[in-house]
């Protein structure tokens, strides 16, 4: 099942990167605690202008290929946010397809 | 779904929204102001004879659920003494009860049909000024709602059909711009007026106890295909954490923390680790609230059916009393809408769109976070007319929406809380408000950087113009914190900024064809001049050619990794002006050869492995910090 635009939980329910198919925890965990994390400040970025320092970027990654995951907006030194915390007590596949977009 | 079938109830519930959306056209076109005519900042509704949303014509969401508070309270406290009556007309605007804040003013009517109560119509506009201690009717110097301008508790407003006068003089008085108040009265009286005609019609030909079935069965109907599709997703909790940087008194971090538990067919919204009561005005009371999350609810998670009270019977909210979203019953709040109402709906939005990723059949419903960067200037003083007047300007509206799964965010597109949003014409401002315009445009480098961006936000500056007296101030957040996060990867859209620059000679430096384009122009034409705005800025003489600016608003959030946007969309990007030279070169490492301008893709793959090595290089796990 599908659970972002990069990860899913796999047959083994383990959170998997979509992209690259390394796996980063199990499905029960925050994934964001196996997600290798940087720092960026907001201010080197175009068309973003603080100057007073009131918080950061802080950048997750997949651990094998490097794809951004997240990036959240913080206060320095906060903890990731469990952003995604499926229930796997009640857990159910999808089996539903993809609607196509009428244009 | 009682006597009718469901082809009759599906007839008769169209036909009442029909005349919903035609009241409310009613009201758009007999009102003068234009965040209503325009802006279509414009609530019409229908309600049970119990008090309960039950159809609502297309548009503003905010007051859906708020508004039928005021019903009740009415139907609570003047049922007995001194009665509700065929003909009479409810005022109502305190924040405390429904709505949003004091500018939301709302006229109510009974339906009644040979003596019977059988429904309620409602009509609510965003009225430009309040008589609060700031013109524009959302004063930032506020600390406490009895600055925030006068508030009726239900006045009945008419009696059999006619104003009573001395409520109108009693309204007239209370503000700076009684033309543009009362013309937003008399548009939602007449609004009304086509509202109870047209369903008189309907009760004379199908009978009263028809029409109240399908008053009621439209709510029961959103209730149960909001539960159905709460038991297709999957059970979980997601989360966010919203932040802000000023609370109208100061810059200062605060945050709106939300949990979202989705349990069978419930929701729990819980915003406990919410920042506490704010000093000045950037806080809710329970009824903002309850109509924020209803933005990110009826437009996200349960779009398909009819926007009513049945949409929200399987939602409980918790809001611990003191957090600056569910504050006491005088606190500051008239900021609610923006801060921190469009941070409440934009949070939702994306957590709704993290769950949908748990089924296929929604993934085109997903949406990274709307434009929540949100910046108001508002003005009072003396129009070109020589008539008082106070208001704001509504250009946020037009604001970039979130990405999607494949698509990127709709550039300048609409405001969340009103879909059907439109701004008005810089022509039409001009006209109605002493101010001219040197550019309106869609903003640089203001979507959120991602695989697929987000929507442009918005970039205007304005002038005062044939003023003899003339304030401005500024509503906003988002200048030190970003306030639009992205989704997945993506960066967050970017932040505001707005300038001002008081006594100069613009006319002069104009007639001699020197026009600022930017704020770097209004930087180099008058350093001494130019000082930046807070976000939230008390209102400051701006004497005839003083200037404003507002950058960087209004973005929409973006979807997926920046290295992974398709090379070309980010040449088409520059070519378009969304995006610089140098977001293109950093952000989403894309090299163009020099001499052709084409995609050169081995050296954008070369580029984007080096960022892949560098954040490799530095990243850790966050337990792993120090």
């Amino acid at each position: 099942m599908q659970i972002h635009h990069y990860l899913e939980i796999d047959q083994n329910r383990k959170i998997k990167c979509l992209k690259c198919g390394h796996v980063l925890c199990d499905a029960r965990e925050n994934y964001k605690d196996y997600a290798p994390r940087a720092e960026k400040d907001p201010a080197s970025l175009p068309g973003i202008r603080p100057t007073m320092g009131m918080h950061v970027y802080y950048e997750y990654y997949c651990p094998n290929c490097y794809t951004m995951l997240d990036v959240e907006v913080a206060e320095k030194g906060d903890p990731p946010v469990w952003d995604t915390q499926i229930d796997m007590d009640n857990y159910v596949e999808d089996t539903t397809e993809k609607v196509q977009e009428k244009l | 779904m009682g006597k009718l079938s469901p082809i009759e109830f599906e007839i008769l519930s169209h036909r009442i929204y029909s005349i919903m959306n035609e009241a409310r056209q009613g009201v758009m076109r007999v009102s003068g102001s234009p965040v209503v005519c325009e802006a279509g900042e414009c609530l019409y509704a229908a309600y049970t004879a119990d008090g309960y949303t039950s159809v609502t014509a297309c548009g503003l969401m905010l007051h859906t659920v708020g508004s039928q508070a005021f019903i009740q309270k009415i139907i609570e406290e003047e049922s007995e003494f001194p009665g509700i009556h065929d003909g009479d007309m409810f005022y109502f605007n305190d924040p405390s009860v429904g709505g949003i804040h004091a500018a939301d003013q709302a006229i109510l009517m009974p339906l009644f049909y040979k003596g019977e109560l059988y429904g309620w119509l409602g009509s609510l506009t965003h009225t430009p000024e309040t008589g609060a201690i700031e013109p524009g009717g959302m004063p930032p110097s506020s600390r406490s709602l009895v600055h925030e301008g006068f508030r009726l508790q239900g006045v009945r407003f008419a009696v059999n059909g006619k104003l009573i006068p001395s409520v109108v003089n009693t309204i007239k008085r209370a503000v700076r711009d009684p033309g543009y108040v009362m013309l937003d009265q008399h548009a939602k009286v007449a609004g009304l007026n086509i509202g109870k005609a047209r369903m008189t019609e309907m009760v004379e030909r199908y009978g009263v106890d028809t029409v109240k079935e399908v008053l009621q069965g439209m709510i029961d109907q959103s209730e149960e295909l909001a539960r159905a599709k709460l038991r297709e997703l999957q059970d979980g909790t997601w989360r966010i954490i919203m932040h802000g940087d000023h609370d109208a008194v100061e810059y200062k971090h605060w945050k709106v923390q939300i949990a979202v538990t989705k349990k069978d067919d419930e929701l729990t919204i819980d915003f406990t680790g919410t920042s506490p009561e704010n000093t000045g005005p950037i806080n809710c009371m329970l009824p903002g609230l309850i109509g924020s999350c209803f933005v990110a609810i009826a437009s996200q998670l349960f779009y398909e059916p009819m926007l009513n009270y049945g949409l929200m019977k399987p939602i409980k909210i918790i809001a611990p009393e003191g957090s600056m979203v569910n504050v006491g019953s005088l606190s500051p709040c008239c900021m609610c809408p923006p801060y921190p109402g469009c941070s409440i709906s934009t949070g939702l939005t994306e957590i709704f769109a993290k769950m949908f990723y748990t089924r296929r059949k929604y993934h085109q419903d997903i949406n990274s976070g709307w434009s929540t960067n949100m910046v108001l200037p508002f003005f009072g003083g003396i129009n070109q007319y020589g008539i008082s007047t106070g208001s704001m300007f509504f250009d946020c509206f037009a604001g970039g929406t979130g990405a999607g799964i494949d698509r990127d965010g709709v550039n300048t597109g609409a405001a969340e809380m009103n879909l059907e949003s439109n701004v008005a014409d810089v022509e039409t401002n001009e006209m109605v408000n002493p101010m001219m315009y040197l550019w309106r445009r869609e903003a640089k480098d203001s979507g959120g950087p991602g695989m697929y961006r987000g929507g442009a936000g918005l970039s205007y500056c304005q002038v005062a113009h044939n003023t003899p007296a003339m304030v401005v101030g500024n509503i906003g957040q988002g200048g030190q914190v970003s306030t639009t996060p992205s989704m997945c990867g993506a960066y967050p859209a970017s932040s505001t900024k707005t300038i001002t620059a008081r006594n100069i000679n613009s006319f002069e430096r104009f007639a001699k064809g020197e026009v600022p384009y930017s704020i770097e122009d209004i930087y180099n034409m008058y350093p001494d001049a130019v000082q930046e705005m807070p976000p939230q800025s008390p209102s400051a003489p701006h004497p005839d050619g003083s200037i404003w600016a507002v950058d960087g608003q209004v973005a929409g959030g973006g979807i997926g990794d920046p290295l992974d946007r398709d090379p070309a969309l980010v040449k088409t990007d520059l070519i378009d002006g969304y995006i610089s030279e140098r977001s293109g070169r950093e952000v989403y490492c894309v090299v163009l050869d020099p001499k052709t301008g084409e995609v050169d893709y081995e050296a954008t793959k070369a580029a984007r492995n080096k960022v892949k090595e560098e954040r490799k290089a530095r990243a850790k796990l966050w337990k792993e910090e120090k």
